[in-house]
């Protein structure tokens, strides 16, 4: 359970990534407000879910908390790689 | 000069990424089922179908004990490995110069467990990290480890302005060269946490056999040949009978923190309960002393300090034999994405070469080794599953024979894919051996439910677990086959 919601982290953290970068991932511009919430999320995130990760132990959640970064990167990847091809 | 910089780190890169990758995909591929080689020997002796957890019996332990005296008395060095949740049997082993072999006792009633001789997930973890060649085979990944490291920093070195802003770019709808850039790119980034941390204990864990305290000049003398384990240890005096195991087994716990114990190792006037490796993220070997006949507590030896914890945590890190099934499946799936950074590295190298050089006599030397490696490996792989199950379980040498035909397979994939470098395009070669891993891989839970039905059933997990990674094998082939056009 704890592995899914850190997943939903990095996936929520991601998401302001794809957002705050419009030309490459072809999004539209956010407003100053929204670049400002997507900067907070693309940071809180991330340290959201290492500080659940290793709440119960150490390494294993280090290791958990790297391991959920690549895997939900690479969901995010296919998604939008897939969601180029539809819209070409 | 920034662009010179690039460029050199682009070329050393690409040619030293070739060169070391074509071994460094075995490696990383059999260091990936490594991940779960107790899992694959299960799944490869189906003859052994104790429960995970099974209890541990004082029966079960007498009549190890009663089995390791005997061997004493005749000279045989033997150890005993106790039940674990992966590997739930005792074992009482010993080594024959390849692989650790010896009598499997069921947990519950003592009783001794006839399995298939096999080398099972065993050949993976020794292929891995010996390259089957040896200490010479071990300095040998060693040094590949650390050119692969170089190779890594040459690549993030190249990539470092987009790292981050492309960090989930992947363009599909792309030219088929971008599209494999793109891929190589994004698993090498996302993954790179993974790979710098594997490839680096990798590399550190054997590190004194490329790096000895000891003078240079005993690296480069003759190897001694190994003492046959079997052999006979031979001592004057006759070993005295052992003491009762149980009663240790809880004063070695106790004496170790709570730690559970992982085997124990019997010598002449004592002997001796070390802590398991699945106890904690630090692969130690601390243990407990008992003496003989008597069975008292001599002491415990603990390797405490900075630099012992160190180079424990690197052991732990890299064998992960402390990690839970989910942080396992975590470790799998990442070895595997290794795997494709480095072969899909490979294939780019070759396309990007294939309108310049392709009529080269070396670059079609170069396609077929990496034809070889990346789905010849897979296919022998898969073959050495496939001998496991349809050789007699009671048939003599089986276990060479299974090895046998791993290699035969990879020669044979090796001769096809040279015997294709001749044609005017490749895909003659990949397309073929795509199928095979497809038949191959899709075909394991066929035979798997044929040939050992009682254990499909009894131990559905494993199965069900070695199976499916045998379909996925089939899409991906699949899948890639589809991709090659023309």
């Amino acid at each position: 359970m704890i592995f899914v919601i850190i997943c939903g982290l990095w996936l929520l953290a991601f998401t302001c990534h794809v957002r705050l970068q419009p030309a490459r991932y072809r999004f539209a511009r956010l407003t100053p407000p929204g670049r400002c919430m997507a900067i907070m999320g693309r940071v809180a995130a991330p340290a959201c879910a290492l500080m659940l990760a290793i709440r119960p132990d150490g390494m294993t959640g280090i290791l958990t908390w790297f391991a959920s970064l690549s895997i939900t990167g690479l969901l995010v990847a296919l998604w939008l790689a897939l969601r180029r091809r539809t819209a070409a | 000069m920034r662009e010179t910089l690039r460029t050199r780190l682009g070329w050393l890169h690409a040619w030293a990424g070739f060169l070391v990758g074509l071994i460094a995909t075995c490696i990383f591929m059999t260091g990936t089922l490594s991940v779960f080689d107790e899992e694959m020997t299960r799944w490869m002796q189906p003859e052994n179908q104790v429960p995970a957890n099974a209890p541990l019996t004082d029966t079960a332990l007498d009549a190890a004990a009663a089995l390791i005296h005997e061997q004493q008395l005749r000279g045989s060095s033997v150890f005993l490995t106790l039940p674990s949740p992966r590997s739930p049997t005792l074992d009482v082993l010993h080594y024959d110069g390849q692989k650790f072999v010896g009598t499997l006792f069921d947990p519950r009633s003592g009783v001794p467990i006839t399995v298939r001789a096999t080398m099972g997930g065993t050949f993976f973890f020794t292929f891995h990290y010996t390259l089957l060649a040896g200490t010479t085979g071990t300095r040998l990944v060693d040094i590949l480890g650390i050119i692969l490291l170089v190779t890594i920093v040459s690549g993030v070195v190249i990539h470092l302005r987009a790292l981050v802003p492309d960090i989930v770019m992947l363009r599909l709808s792309a030219a088929r060269l971008r599209g494999w850039l793109d891929a190589h790119l994004l698993v090498g980034v996302l993954f790179l946490p993974f790979t710098l941390m594997i490839i680096y204990t990798g590399t550190v864990v054997n590190a004194n056999l490329i790096l000895p305290a000891t003078p240079l000049t005993h690296l480069f003398a003759p190897e001694k040949p190994e003492t046959p384990a079997t052999g006979p240890a031979v001592t004057n005096a006759a070993p005295p009978p052992l003491p009762a195991l149980a009663p240790l087994l809880a004063t070695a716990r106790r004496s170790l923190h709570g730690r559970e114990i992982g085997f124990i190792l019997f010598s002449p006037d004592r002997l001796s309960l070390y802590a398991s490796d699945a106890s904690g993220p630090f692969l130690t070997r601390d243990h407990a002393d008992f003496s003989l006949p008597d069975g008292h507590l001599l002491g415990t030896t603990t390797t405490p300090g900075p630099i012992a914890h160190t180079i424990q945590a690197m052991h732990g890190l890299h064998y992960a034999r402390f990690a839970p099934l989910g942080l396992r499946w975590l470790y799998f799936l990442s070895g595997l994405c290794a795997t494709g950074i480095i072969a899909s590295g490979l294939v780019l190298f070759i396309m990007k070469r294939r309108r310049a050089s392709g009529l080269r006599i070396g670059f079609r030397i170069g396609e077929g080794l990496t034809i070889t490696t990346v789905t010849g490996l897979p296919i022998s792989i898969l073959v050495f599953l496939w001998s496991n199950h349809l050789l007699p379980a009671t048939m003599t040498g089986r276990d060479r024979l299974e090895t046998g035909l791993l290699f035969g397979a990879w020669i044979l994939c090796a001769g096809h894919a040279a015997l294709h470098s001749t044609s005017t395009s490749m895909n003659t070669a990949w397309r073929p051996q795509l199928v095979m891993i497809a038949l191959l891989g899709g075909g394991l839970p066929v035979l798997d439910i044929v040939t050992c039905p009682h254990a499909v059933r009894s131990l559905w997990a494993i199965h069900a677990g070695m199976d499916g990674m045998g379909v996925l094998a089939a899409i991906m082939a699949l899948y890639a086959r589809r991709q090659l056009r023309g």
